[in-house]
Parts: structure tokens; C-alpha cells; sequence
């Protein structure tokens, strides 16, 4: 059992995990990260995707490098601190 | 335009140890063990099954999880569940999917259920909400109960208890699943009762919207769906990807990790044709072709996957009922309903269709300016009207059609015809517009604004918000008394697309902040414009303050020369705020009754910001009125582009919160006190500032702009908070 795993069963136990979740998706948006992915995702379809020669999972292995690094440091610091507080707040729970 | 303040976000926080730092923290908090640092090395790297097994031998503590230990020890027995079980399973999963034996179950299951909770439960371990689950779980089960809770206990022995049988982790993964596929298998009918009784709950208040696309998924999800009916689907997505209850929660958190791997990874997989999960990648994808299964289900996102397209397929049923058990989730976390893909209702697909020539954005585009005629001395109206429309958050709220007043009174409506005025602007056509029927609006709600005469911009911008605000209320009344069976589920979940701030919270929050807050509602115009003033009186004598509060829309500065501290007159917008926030002394005329020493003392009175609305204009007093002289003080104030607010909040230790402003708007004026006329400049995209004269629109540099004297500032937030 790592630690991880606690914390992942922890969240998805108590809701908090769902919260976050959404906490990410509304950042993402607003921040304009999701126009900014879905204009890459666009781009390699224009390129290679040709008559349906790209599938998913092409798509998504060459977009997800480049798309994590295009996640704001603020949007990694608020989601941060989010976990951060949950944890610390059950604490005495676990 | 959220996009614009969301690129102003990339700033100058340090770069965080992201996910190792929580690991560590959590460590040192939580499991005090001896490992500390290998265990947060492994942390990072997915384990092969093998390895993993090996490693729990040795990583087995009490503290590292008592919940997990729990379950394990109230069951720490057999194990020995096999292959007829595993048929018995399969047998379920196909009456149940088929939906004949369905009530029989559901009666038996009600039984058990009652006997279990009469039964002494077998608790090991003090954390209740776990062992309880486990027995009462147990007694669910429709099978034999015994062999269901052994089959439970061995899953949880194998996943967190391996102290104790050695031989249980030789034959580890084969068990884990069979276990964890009878637990699943024999709820299933169950959990397809409690997930449609659930569903027909909120189905009453919020219909399922009329899908107009009619997306059917592929081929091979077809025919999985002639075979084995929606409901697998429904139950995996309501327990494994929404996650309707804390029972379901309770599940996921215990059974819900890959097969291969154990990891409770970013993205499992769920197949639909048996029970098993996986990682995203090899790990479900080989099960999928070694079974010859085709559907999985992505449990993030509730996704559809078939692996014989290799691709993710949308089916308008299915997506009904996901959006069911993710109404169900956001009632049951008391959340709001997180983002949801737009669906375009039959109203829209006809605009969409009938209006087919589509605008793109760009830099340097004119797209959102317009030119406004000037209909005798309404200067004051054109340039607070220019500021309002290229107010960012007012823009998203108008231009996501988010005003809806009915069709009776609309013409009456300042808001609706402010809705209008945003539809001009952004037409896409140049001629200059006629504002008369907003004036005349105005000129109905506000009388001493009416006639033909010179007005005063700050007036008229406080004017017009106040009608805005009454009119949002009255509309929003009016709503509530005759919409009572038509409550739309639309609203929710487009509102929340459309990249608003306040939007997605805007219903939680309405209760809460009714109560405590000061005649403030939560109509657009008080989300945006309203904020909070505190102003403390100090009494002299006894040090004892007494506060209170007060909202306001704008903040007005005083620009003449102080009287108290050595005649300085304030030469920046700063200058002005300290000022203005500075103690001041009221007076040995004017005594104030104090409440803590019941008498009337001198008292100094100090105001602070308690809370900021995400558009904060200042109002510069020009305009002197004395008794002696009426006069226009046209002395240069110096004013920022991007403004922290932070030394003039009330608590300025609040270390989450982020008071940057950065300018949008500035109204001038130019002339005397008696005559004159009004320009505005207003920031049309990021960096650029346009300068609207009446009907003639100009491009202008930032210099301009903060050269210029400065009437109205309008500054708008840079980060949005929930609330």
C-alpha cells in the first residue's frame, strides 16, 4: 500500500477527489489551457491526419508532453494548495 | 475574455515540487513509518505486479492505513472463492443486464439487508464507517452471505493485510479480481435499483434534455447494447465514474484500482463485458483484445471507449445517463455540476444552421467596436455605455444570452436592452449606433437624468447600474413566480461552459451570501460591481471600535488639498486611496456616542475595503460644489496599469486572496465645469487601447492613455475567486 494510493483512495472516499477534479476543469477553461490543446490537437490533424490516418491514441501521445507543459504554474499552485488543506484538514482521520 | 485575465495569470509563483512535495507532507503527516523515503520514491513509479507484491511484504504497518487494515482483519479469512463462483457472477451480470430477474433480486437483497443490520456486526477495528460498511455490505448481498464476506475479506487481505497469510500474495492478482468481481456482481442488481430509484428523483425536477443530436455511438457499441442493455453501463458509471452515493464512494475507493498494476492511476478503465479494471494504455487495452471485449468505460470522465474503432465513441443515451448520475454526485457532494460538454438544443442548431458564416477572432480586429452617435450633449451616456461594453465579465454574461426576462415586459427592460446593445457591437458592422432607446430607458427609470441637458458621467454610470440591478432583480422575481415547472437544466450546465467566474457558483452561493450579507443580492450588476466598506470609528477615550458596513459600487476620491495634514494635495490615484483610508479625526464638535463607555466621546473613523468587487471604479472628484465657488480641478493624477489592492483591504493577512487590478477604462473629461465633453479609452484586447470620441473610433497607445487626465477609472480583477 503507498502512500499514494491512501491519499487516492482517501479522496475518492470522502468526495474531495470529485471536487478537485472539478476545481482542475474550471482552471483549465478559464485559463485557456483547453483552447490552447484543442487548437494543438487541430494542428497535428491538419497536418498528419489526412483521411483518418491518426488514431486517438497517436493523438494523444503527442499531445500530452506538450500539453502538460502548457498547464499554468498558478493552476498547478492553487490545485496545490487545494490538496494541500483537504489533507491537513482530515488529518486526525487518518 | 476570460481568456484574457487567464493569460494574465502566468505570473511569477516559483514552480512547485507538485505532486512529490504533497506526497511528502502527507507522509510525515500521516504514516509514520520507517521508510519515508523509499516508500515516496516508489510513489512515483508504477510497480510491475510482481515487484508490487514483494513490496507490500515488507511496507505492512498499522498506521499506514487503518480504514484499509480494518476491512482486512474483519475478514481476514478464505479467499478460496472459485471458478463456480466466478460463473455464478457472470450469471447475475447477464439477469441483470437482461433485467428479468431484476425485482427478485432487488426483494432479496431488501432481506438480507434488514438481517445483516440485526446481526451483531463483526467489528475488529475502531473506525467505524468502514467495518460497518463491510458487514452491512456483506448482508446486501442477494448470494449466500458467507461466501460474500469472505469473498470480501479476501480482497481486502490480499489489497492491504499481507502480514498475515504469506500463501494469499503468492497467488495474488487471480484472487484480487475474483473477490472484487463477486462483490461487484452480486450488487449489481442492487445498485441498478438504488441508481434508477435515484435517477427518477431527479428526473422529476430537472427533465433530461431532448437530445437533438442523435449520436448512437458505433457499431460495435450498438450491438453490445442489443446484447447486454444499459444498465451495466449505468451501474459502472454511477458507482465507478460519478459516483452517486458514499456507498458508491466506498466502492471506488476499495475496489476501483487496475488489475494489473494496483494503481489507483489518473485514468482507469472499466470493462464493460466483465468485471475488470485498468490503466489507460497496455493495461486495459490488452485485456480488451485478449477477452475480444470492445467497450470500456473511461472513469474520469465517464468516456466511452471501443477498442475495435480505437476510439472513444459518444452514444446520446448513455451520455442521459451520465448526466443523471452526475446530477446525482453534485447533489449528494453538494457541489455544483462540474463542466459538461454543450449540447446545442433545437433552438440553437436551427440559429446555428440559419446564421452559417462563422467569425474568427483575431488580433488587430475591429469585431466588438462600434461608434456611438452623439443625440444632443449624450456624451456622458456614450462613453460610460463604451466602458460597460468592454467590461470583460459583463461581456461574458450578455454575450452567453444569460438575461432572460420573458417576452412580456423586454421593451421595458434596461438589462434586455443592454443584451441588444452587446448584439450591435459585436454585429461585426461599423456604422456608428444610436443609443435612443437606452436613453429614453434611462430617462423613464431615472428622472433626474431626463432633458436635454449636460450630464454627469459618474452620475450616470451609478444610474444606470442602479436600474440595471432593479431590472435584474424584477426579472429574476418574475422568473421564479411563473417558472416553476419549466426549471431548465440548461442553465447549469451551459453557464458553467461559458468560462464565467462567478457563474458556476453563483446558485450555491446565493443562499449562503443572502444571510449575511448587506442588501446585496446576487443579481450580474452586485456579483461585478458591488463590494464591501468598512469603516471602524475608534472612541478616544476607551479604544473601543465600533463597525460597520456599508456596500458600494464605485469609490470616490477627493482630490483637493487636505486639511488636516499640512495642505498636501494627492498627485497619484495611490496618493488618494491612502488618503481616503487614512484615520480620521472627526472632531471635538462632532462626539459620538460610544457603545462601550456609554458616553459621547471624540472618535476618529477609519475607512478599509472588507471586500472588493471584481470591478472597481474610482470616481475622481473634479467637480468642487462649495458654497464659495464651483470649480473643475483638472490637476494631473497619476494612475497605474496594474494596481494591487492589497494595503487597503481590511484584513490584509489574508494570504489566498489576490487583490491585482489592472486598468480597462478611463472616462475623461475636457472642458469647464459648466460645458464640456466626455472621450473614453477603453482596452479592446489585451494591449490594445482604442479611444471612442462619439462616433469616431481611434486606435491609442497605453502613453495616451495614462497621460490623460482621468475622470472614471475602471480597473477589473486579474484572478477570479470562487466564492
Amino acid at each position: 500500500m503507498t502512500v499514494s494510493n491512501v491519499v487516492d483512495q482517501y479522496t475518492v472516499l470522502t468526495g474531495d477527489r470529485s471536487k478537485i477534479k472539478d476545481l482542475l476543469c474550471n482552471r483549465l477553461i478559464e485559463c485557456g489551457w483547453r483552447d490552447e490543446v484543442r487548437l494543438l490537437c487541430r494542428n497535428i490533424l491538419l497536418e498528419k491526419g489526412g483521411n483518418n490516418s491518426i488514431t486517438v491514441e497517436q493523438l494523444i501521445t503527442e499531445v500530452t508532453p506538450k500539453a502538460r507543459t502548457l498547464v499554468p504554474d498558478a493552476v498547478k499552485m492553487d490545485l496545490l494548495m487545494k490538496i494541500r488543506t483537504i489533507l491537513a484538514e482530515n488529518d486526525a482521520d487518518i | 475574455m476570460a481568456k484574457i485575465f487567464g493569460s494574465l495569470l502566468k505570473a511569477e509563483h516559483a514552480k512547485p515540487k507538485f505532486l512529490f512535495s504533497t506526497l511528502c507532507v502527507f507522509i510525515t503527516k500521516v504514516a509514520k513509518i520507517r521508510r519515508k523515503q523509499r516508500k515516496c520514491d516508489k510513489a512515483n513509479v508504477q510497480q510491475p505486479s510482481s515487484k508490487r507484491t514483494k513490496t507490500k511484504e515488507n511496507s505492512v504497518d498499522s498506521t499506514t492505513s487503518s480504514y484499509c487494515s480494518s476491512i482486512g482483519s474483519s475478514g481476514s479469512g478464505s479467499g478460496s472463492s472459485g471458478s463456480n463462483k466466478q460463473a455464478q457472477v457472470y450469471a447475475l451480470v447477464a439477469s441483470a443486464g437482461r433485467g428479468a430477474a431484476l425485482t427478485e433480486a432487488a426483494a432479496a437483497a431488501e432481506t438480507t439487508k434488514v438481517t445483516a443490520e440485526a446481526a451483531p456486526t463483526t467489528t475488529v477495528s475502531p473506525v467505524a464507517a468502514t467495518t460497518t460498511t463491510s458487514s452491512r455490505t456483506a448482508g446486501r448481498c442477494a448470494a449466500d452471505e458467507t461466501v460474500a464476506r469472505s469473498g470480501w475479506g479476501g480482497g481486502g487481505g490480499i489489497n492491504d493485510n499481507n502480514a498475515e497469510d504469506s500463501t494469499q500474495l503468492t497467488k495474488g492478482q487471480q484472487q484480487q479480481q475474483q473477490t472484487a468481481n463477486a462483490l461487484n456482481a452480486t450488487h449489481l442488481s442492487t445498485c441498478l435499483l438504488t441508481v434508477q430509484k435515484l435517477a427518477v428523483a431527479v428526473e422529476l425536477d430537472a427533465s433530461v434534455d431532448v437530445n437533438v443530436m442523435s449520436e448512437t455511438g458505433c457499431r460495435h457499441y450498438q450491438s453490445y447494447v442489443k446484447e447486454h442493455s444499459y444498465d451495466t453501463f449505468r451501474v459502472i458509471d454511477a458507482y465507478f465514474a460519478a459516483c452517486i452515493n458514499k456507498d458508491a464512494r466506498e466502492k471506488k475507493a476499495i475496489h476501483c484500482n487496475c488489475f494489473e498494476c494496483g494503481s489507483y492511476g489518473i485514468q482507469l478503465y472499466a470493462c464493460l463485458h466483465c468485471i475488470y479494471f485498468g490503466c489507460r494504455g497496455t493495461h486495459i487495452t490488452s485485456h480488451l483484445r485478449a477477452k475480444k471485449h470492445n467497450v470500456a468505460l473511461e472513469l474520469s470522465h465517464g468516456t466511452l471507449y471501443c477498442y475495435a474503432c480505437r476510439d472513444f465513441i459518444y452514444d446520446a443515451r448513455s451520455r442521459e445517463y451520465a448526466l443523471i448520475n452526475r446530477k446525482l454526485e453534485a447533489k449528494d457532494l453538494q457541489k455544483s455540476l462540474g463542466w459538461q460538454p454543450w449540447i446545442p438544443t433545437a433552438k440553437e442548431t436551427n440559429l446555428l444552421l440559419a446564421n452559417a458564416r462563422r467569425r474568427l477572432v483575431r488580433p488587430n480586429q475591429t469585431i466588438g467596436l462600434r461608434g456611438l452617435l452623439n443625440l444632443g450633449a449624450t456624451c456622458f451616456m456614450n462613453c460610460i455605455v463604451q466602458a460597460l461594453v468592454h467590461t470583460p465579465l459583463l461581456s461574458d454574461y450578455f454575450m452567453s444570452d444569460r438575461h432572460d426576462c420573458g417576452s412580456k415586459s423586454s421593451h421595458k427592460c434596461l438589462v434586455c436592452e443592454v443584451s441588444r446593445l452587446f448584439q450591435e457591437f459585436y454585429s461585426g458592422s461599423r456604422s456608428p449606433l444610436s443609443l435612443h432607446r437606452l436613453l429614453h430607458l434611462i430617462w423613464n427609470h431615472a428622472k433626474h437624468l431626463a432633458g436635454y441637458e449636460q450630464q454627469d458621467a459618474h452620475e450616470f454610470f451609478i444610474a444606470t447600474l442602479d436600474v440595471l440591478h432593479r431590472h435584474c432583480v424584477k426579472a429574476k422575481s418574475e422568473h421564479e413566480g411563473n417558472s416553476g415547472k419549466s426549471n431548465s437544466s440548461s442553465g447549469g450546465g451551459g453557464g458553467t461552459g461559458g468560462g464565467s467566474g462567478g457563474g458556476s457558483n453563483s446558485s450555491a452561493s446565493s443562499n449562503s451570501t443572502a444571510g449575511h450579507c448587506f442588501g446585496q443580492c446576487n443579481c450580474i450588476i452586485d456579483q461585478i460591481f458591488t463590494g464591501m466598506l468598512q469603516s471602524d470609528v475608534v472612541c478616544q477615550a476607551c479604544n473601543g471600535v465600533s463597525t460597520t458596513f456599508d456596500p458600494f459600487w464605485d469609490i470616490s476620491l477627493d482630490l483637493g488639498e487636505t486639511t488636516t495634514h499640512g495642505g498636501v494635495t494627492p498627485k497619484t490615484l495611490i496618493d488618494c486611496l491612502e488618503r481616503y483610508t487614512r484615520a480620521e479625526h472627526l472632531g471635538s464638535a462632532a462626539k459620538i456616542k460610544c457603545s462601550t463607555c456609554k458616553s459621547y466621546q471624540e472618535s476618529t473613523k477609519q475607512f478599509s475595503l472588507r471586500t472588493l468587487p471584481s470591478v472597481v471604479s474610482f470616481h475622481l472628484k473634479r467637480f468642487e460644489h462649495s458654497a464659495l465657488i464651483d470649480r473643475k480641478i483638472s490637476s494631473f493624477i497619476q494612475f497605474p496599469v496594474e494596481f494591487d489592492m492589497t494595503p487597503f483591504m481590511s484584513e490584509k493577512k489574508n494570504a489566498y486572496g489576490d487583490f491585482r487590478f489592472s486598468l480597462y477604462a478611463v472616462v475623461n473629461h475636457v472642458g469647464t465645469i459648466d460645458t464640456g465633453h466626455y472621450t473614453a479609452y477603453v482596452r479592446h484586447q489585451k494591449d490594445t487601447w482604442v479611444k471612442c470620441d462619439d462616433h469616431v473610433i481611434t486606435m491609442a497607445s497605453l502613453k495616451q492613455v495614462l497621460d490623460s487626465e482621468g475622470y472614471l477609472l475602471f480597473y477589473h480583477k486579474n484572478v477570479l475567486e470562487y466564492e
